[in-house]
């Protein structure tokens, strides 16, 4: 190991740490001329290409997180596009996370109508409208397919006394409002409960918004809540294994589904019993609306190949999801179907929850007023006391020593998102130039070498890049 | 046992060791360097890993969690410049030992009781997550409510400077977390017709802004506070077996001050020192000692502040409450990995849990051997020049925030919440119980809302349920006490100890 004495004062490096140095330096620079020779690479390559759809990267937006349910199918599906040989050009993953999907949505449905950026999105397309979280639906989409479904089950605690859906429905409707069934406010499964409670007259459930998976799970086993709506993989991932005591575990008693499922065989399915719900959640491809029918064509092809790949049948069948594929008018009457079973049991049941935001944003200003006199009221006991010499010479100090540099570092970083977020200039040199001026502007201040901060810029902004592009696959504008 | 040996897997893997090696390296580093925090990297790093295996992504984070905890000390006994506010009480003792001409007794001292520190606590973690999350599993929705109200309390009452400080940086926080879509009702509020609020604001990008950016502007405020480091001679930092059985009692003591410090949910390593030094100067033999280059000083600040670490990550893993602003991000860094903390943790992803508690345990242990090994390069590291480190770090903030979810909606959240940030310290408001309401609001919120749901609008569960009714006493009880209290208190938590201020050495005294 390098043995550097930390009492040398910087600049006057002894013999060994200069070579030290030119080591250091002859390595950034070898990084540095790799990283540009890629980067101008890539650039060239993406000027020079043939006009055939598509002639550069198709961008599919995930509107979840990495690593869901959602994105697992998109990979999957992905993967099975470059085994069948579809397309020269990659096919980028986007993820763009949250509001129920809205986030993602609405970036494709104002994307170009050119077929480069497309979306996949289940069943929540339909229920956010209904919701009135967005103010458009699957009509402001070119549907491309639909690719594989999910089916649902209706779980209780392994030793509830209610044994199938019809008695689930009796005991809702002897005892209105006695059930706790968990389903999310404005999510799919949330329009099932309702077309159950509209299939037996006089039913009424108290519906939980109760999050995620797992959180229902654990409130239907600690009898925070009797039943809910999971999808087959969850019930098949929650079920304990033989043995367990029954409450400490979960029993389906329905698959709302027409006919029982192939890998639950002893579930009987809600259309058995007289109760037409079906509920099934499907993988939905779209393109922005007035997208060409032969760009719609090409990319429903490609995902039948898709499908049909061995590799992805396994992996579906892998997370329990049927291969059902639709396109055409077979997809449009299913998705006219499924919109119109929601349409007609939406209703705005809100229970009247307080309004927490208002309370809450009282409790806020209330304690700024608090904190304001305190703070007034303090200051001016100090001045009385004349003991604010401290204080304000401390809080004076930073204002006048070297506010105007943040100052000016602060909007540099402005000036350069905004050149960022223009999409004119390459992330690359935006990087670059940021780091170089607002560097160029500290070493005014404190000096150092102008060739390092010269080094430190052109690695930072290259290496970015490269980060960005081949790494973590992120779209740029 | 499938998990525990998947995680071993993970762990000893070629991958799974550099992960640590790195990680902890990184760590022990940004802690050194005054300005830098561990926080700041952990969220700055976590956008770096979405792509990225689970397990690694997460050994990755807990080993940055543990080297930087305790890096701070490096800077804060050789310069009396705490690297991170957990090292605030090490400068008291550090810091005049080194100039009595004994820095290398000082340090070693501080690696020894940061390494037992972390064993103690660990061993807590192993020993307790499990039962605490079958009990925890019982909580419904009021439970729940209860237990977040009373972690609200704690941090305001104990956090930092005055109550009414923290109470109103607490309530900002929630505050800031109500817009976006409401978990209890499906319905967007507060967006103002902007799609993207529909998603609120996210708390990476606020991080960034609150913590890293606005560090790196209070940095650039004081860009010349470049002090001279006591030099190290060749001495080794390694300690005899004497040394470890004479510190014996105290090393426990402070590390289980420490573990029990950071379970409570809300406060972090700073605290957990303070306390444990207080009371390791009223039980001392020699406590005029305490202040002028203690042994025992050192020793009760550093295994404080590390096993806070292992106590904090009880509630994370158990109950998925977030003890401190990093377990707020590792709270994040779970579930952009499709985890939930909680409960169902432990049955769903044992493998996750063990690799939590294996990285902690091996980061533990490399830090040691680190820390030790190449002490005299890491003081050297400390003074690296503030124009080549902050304009790559300014650089980071900006790609981190956009590399979340491909938007410059967050890029533009954390550019305001720095300014935020800045203003708020500039009014002495602290910023820690600001990022755990902004957490712990939506949860607290979104389990009375959906009890609420479920009891038919009554809200008498929260009292007739004897754990609810016992949280709620206890929080009622807690801020009674820190109100009447503090008036009798003394003033022991003066400083806002979300910054690594240059700390002036009242606090002890």
């Amino acid at each position: 190991m390098m043995r550097i004495d930390p009492t040398e004062p910087l600049g006057k490096q002894s013999e060994s740490s200069r070579g030290w140095m030119m080591t250091v330096r002859l390595a950034s620079w070898l990084i540095i001329s790799c990283l540009l020779f890629w980067w101008l690479g890539s650039q060239w390559k993406e000027r020079s290409g043939d006009s055939v759809y598509p002639d550069r990267p198709i961008q599919i937006v995930v509107p979840y997180a990495a690593g869901g349910g959602s994105d697992t199918f998109v990979r999957i599906i992905q993967q099975g596009l470059i085994d069948a040989g579809e397309f020269d050009q990659p096919m980028v993953i986007i993820n763009q996370p949250g509001g129920i999907g809205t986030i993602g949505s609405r970036e494709v449905k104002n994307a170009e109508p050119d077929g480069y950026k497309i979306l996949c999105h289940h069943n929540a397309i339909i229920t956010a409208k209904l919701a009135e979280t967005v103010d458009y639906g699957p009509e402001a989409f070119e549907p491309i397919a639909l690719t594989g479904e999910m089916s649902m089950v209706i779980l209780v605690r392994a030793d509830s006394e209610i044994l199938d859906l019809a008695q689930l429905l009796s005991l809702a409707s002897e005892n209105p409002e006695s059930v706790r069934f968990a389903a999310n406010k404005g999510a799919p499964a949330y329009y099932a409960a309702l077309q159950l409670e509209k299939a037996k007259p006089g039913a009424k459930f108290t519906i939980v918004s109760s999050g995620g998976g797992a959180d229902r799970y654990t409130k239907i086993l600690g009898g925070h809540l009797d039943a809910g709506i999971f999808s087959l993989s969850e019930y098949l991932d929650f079920v304990a294994p033989n043995g367990t005591p029954p409450d400490r575990d979960v029993r389906a008693i329905a698959v709302l589904s027409s006919e029982r499922h192939e890998s639950i065989p002893s579930v009987p399915a809600s259309a058995e019993m007289g109760i037409p719900v079906v509920l099934r959640n499907a993988n939905y491809w779209w393109a922005p609306k007035d997208t060409s029918a032969e760009v719609i064509q090409r990319l429903a092809e490609a995902l039948r190949r898709a499908m049909d790949q061995p590799s992805v049948q396994g992996e579906l069948s892998r997370l329990r999801l049927d291969p059902t594929f639709a396109v055409g008018d077979g997809l449009r009457k299913k998705l006219s179907e499924t919109l119109r079973g929601f349409e007609e049991v939406a209703e705005s049941r809100n229970m009247d929850l307080p309004r927490f935001d208002l309370y809450l944003a009282g409790l806020t200003l209330l304690l700024l007023g608090v904190v304001t006199v305190q703070g007034l009221s303090s200051r001016i006991k100090c001045r009385d006391l004349s003991l604010e010499e401290g204080v304000a010479k401390q809080a004076g100090d930073d204002v006048t020593s070297h506010g105007l540099l943040a100052i000016s570092c602060f909007s540099l970083v402005v000036t350069h998102v905004l050149a960022f977020q223009s999409g004119w200039v390459p992330l690359a040199l935006v990087i670059f130039s940021m780091v170089l001026s607002t560097g160029l502007l500290m070493s005014r201040v404190v000096r150092v070498s102008r060739l390092a901060l010269l080094e430190l810029s052109l690695l930072t902004g290259l290496g970015t890049q490269y980060l960005f592009t081949e790494v973590l696959m992120v779209a740029l504008p | 046992m499938d998990g525990l040996a998947e995680a071993i897997d993970a762990l000893f893997s070629l991958y799974g060791l550099g992960v640590i090696l790195v990680g902890t390296f990184l760590g022990i580093t940004v802690g050194a360097v005054p300005g830098l925090t561990g926080t700041m990297l952990i969220a700055l790093v976590l956008p770096l890993t979405y792509g990225a295996d689970p397990l690694l992504s997460m050994a990755l984070l807990i080993s940055i969690y543990v080297g930087a905890v305790s890096g701070g000390m490096i800077t804060a006994t050789l310069l009396r410049m705490p690297g991170t506010p957990a090292s605030i009480i090490t400068t008291l003792d550090g810091y005049p030992m080194a100039r009595s001409g004994e820095p290398e007794k000082a340090l070693g001292l501080g690696v020894m009781a940061s390494t037992v520190g972390g064993g103690v606590s660990w061993c807590f973690l192993v020993l307790l997550t499990g039962p605490i999350a079958v009990l925890s599993s019982h909580f419904g929705f009021f439970e729940y409510f209860s237990l977040v109200m009373m972690a609200l309390v704690l941090i305001a009452s104990v956090g930092g400077s005055s109550l009414t400080l923290a109470l109103f940086s607490g309530f900002l926080g929630v505050f800031f977390a109500m817009p976006g879509i409401n978990a209890a009702t499906g319905r967007a509020r507060w967006t103002f017709g902007i799609t993207e609020m529909n998603d609120g604001f996210q708390l990476l990008p606020v991080l960034i802004g609150l913590f890293a950016v606005n560090q790196v502007l209070t940095d650039i405020l004081r860009i010349e506070d470049q002090g001279e480091p006591v030099s190290i001679g060749k001495r080794s930092l390694w300690l005899g077996p004497r040394q470890w059985v004479s510190h014996g009692v105290n090393l426990l003591r402070s590390s289980i001050i420490g573990t029990w410090i950071g379970m409570l949910p809300g406060i972090g390593a700073n605290i957990g020192s303070v306390t444990a030094y207080t009371v390791a100067k009223g039980v001392s033999r020699q406590p005029e000692r305490f202040g002028h280059g203690s042994e025992e000083g050192i020793v009760a600040s550093e295994a404080a502040n590390n096993a806070t670490i292992g106590g904090s990550l009880i509630p994370l893993i158990a109950m998925g409450l977030p003890g401190s602003v990093v377990e707020a991000v590792l709270l994040g860094a779970l579930v952009i990995h499709g985890l939930q903390p909680g409960p169902r943790l432990f049955a769903e992803s044992p493998d996750m849990v063990y690799t939590i508690m294996g990285a902690m345990l091996l980061a533990n242990f490399v830090m040691a051997i680190m820390m030790i090994g190449s002490m005299r390069w890491l003081a050297r590291i400390a003074s690296v020049p503030k124009p080549y480190l902050l304009p790559v770090i300014l650089a980071f903030c900006v790609v981190g925030s956009y590399a979340l979810a491909n938007r410059f909606f967050d890029v533009w959240v954390m550019l305001a919440f720095a300014i935020l940030g800045i203003s708020l310290e500039r009014f002495r408001v602290p910023l820690a119980p600001f990022i755990i309401g902004f957490v712990l609001g939506p949860i607290a919120e979104k389990n009375l809302s959906l009890g609420l749901q479920a009891s038919g609008g009554s809200f008498l569960p929260l009292v007739t349920r004897p754990l609810s009714l016992l949280f709620l006493s206890l929080s009622i009880a807690l801020l009674l006490f820190s109100i009447f209290g503090a008036k009798l208190k003394g003033r022991w938590f003066q400083r806002p100890s979300t910054t690594s201020d240059p700390f002036d050495g009242e606090v002890g005294a």
